[in-house]
């Protein structure tokens, strides 16, 4: 236990009074000592960032799950129509080879088939790709923006780190206190007490006529 | 500018005319072609993700600032031990001249 042992009580008491006076003086006066309440929002911010951040993360795995599910869709629908084209150009030809003369004539109609069903059914790769490639520039898009969150996570980290920093006029704060036994956190919420007192008077004197 | 999808609107309005029309050539292309629209629609759906990429976070000055900011840190933490020091060294200052302090 901390503590000034020089005899009398009331001598010690006294002596206490002044210490924590000359204490709250030179804190108010010096405004060093991070005040709780933004100790508290820092802290709670840092937290709220991190529980953002994993919301983030499932948010951009469900939105990535429901783009390959609809690539999947887009490809069936694709060779659904591919299928409906390629029926048409058969259903075409039909006709076409039961009223060929020639064996020749009927190789170029067959030819003509294979040509039209090739084409169509070659269409439909960059198509194909340009979904591929759209829905991996989303999940692209995800990851720049999921390290970007956590550089800003980081950041605020960096900050709280600072503000929750014991500072040198709080760790003089904190050695005198310790000799008087005193909390330092509830020197510093007094601290702040005295901060807003002296506001609310220095504005009370700038209201008076 | 028309739209893949407003062309698509009125070639089917126009498929629907030239259904009775008896030029058979016509109406094919005109179907194959509605279809081959139809696939371009769909995948113009996903085209609004590639413009995604062209809209970057700067986070770069926050990585320069972090070190600086982990510098003062240790400044700050430098100072506080320096100051510790200085009050334990006060303490004893304090006994020498015959102030007894508890807890050292």
């Amino acid at each position: 236990m901390w503590g000034l042992r020089t005899g009398a009580p009331m001598y010690q008491t006294r002596r206490r009074t002044r210490l924590l006076l000359l204490l709250f003086v030179v804190a108010s006066s010096t405004g060093c000592v991070t005040p709780v309440v933004v100790r508290s929002m820092s802290a709670q911010l840092v937290r709220t960032q991190l529980a953002y951040s994993l919301s983030l993360r499932s948010y951009f795995a469900a939105v990535e799950e429901f783009a390959d599910a609809q690539v999947k869709i887009a490809d069936h629908r694709i060779d659904e129509i591919t299928a409906q084209i390629n029926r048409a150009y058969g259903l075409r030809a039909v006709p076409d080879l039961g009223q060929a003369a020639t064996l020749e004539e009927r190789q170029r109609i067959i030819d003509q088939l294979v040509k039209d069903v090739t084409g169509n059914t070659s269409a439909d790769l960059p198509l194909k790709r340009k979904i591929t490639d759209a829905v991996a520039s989303l999940k692209q898009r995800d990851r720049d923006l999921e390290a970007a969150y956590l550089v800003i996570l980081a950041a605020s980290q960096k900050l709280d780190e600072y503000i929750r920093l014991k500072k040198a006029d709080q760790a003089a704060i904190l050695e005198l206190t310790r000799a008087v036994g005193l909390n330092s956190e509830k020197i510093t919420s007094i601290v702040d007490e005295i901060a807003k007192i002296s506001q609310d008077l220095a504005l009370s004197m700038t209201r008076l006529p | 500018m028309m739209t893949i999808d407003e062309l698509l609107t009125q070639l089917t309005d126009l498929s629907l005319t030239l259904e009775v029309s008896p030029d058979d050539a016509s109406t094919f292309d005109l179907q194959i072609l509605i279809r081959q629209l139809r696939k371009q629609v769909v995948a113009q759906a996903f085209a609004p993700l590639t413009t995604l990429a062209n809209s970057p976070v700067e986070v770069e000055q926050l990585k320069l600032l972090m070190p600086q900011v982990n510098q003062a840190i240790q400044t700050e933490q430098n100072r506080a031990r320096l100051v510790a020091r200085i009050v334990s060294l006060a303490k004893i200052a304090l006994r020498a001249t015959g102030v007894n302090l508890a807890g050292n």
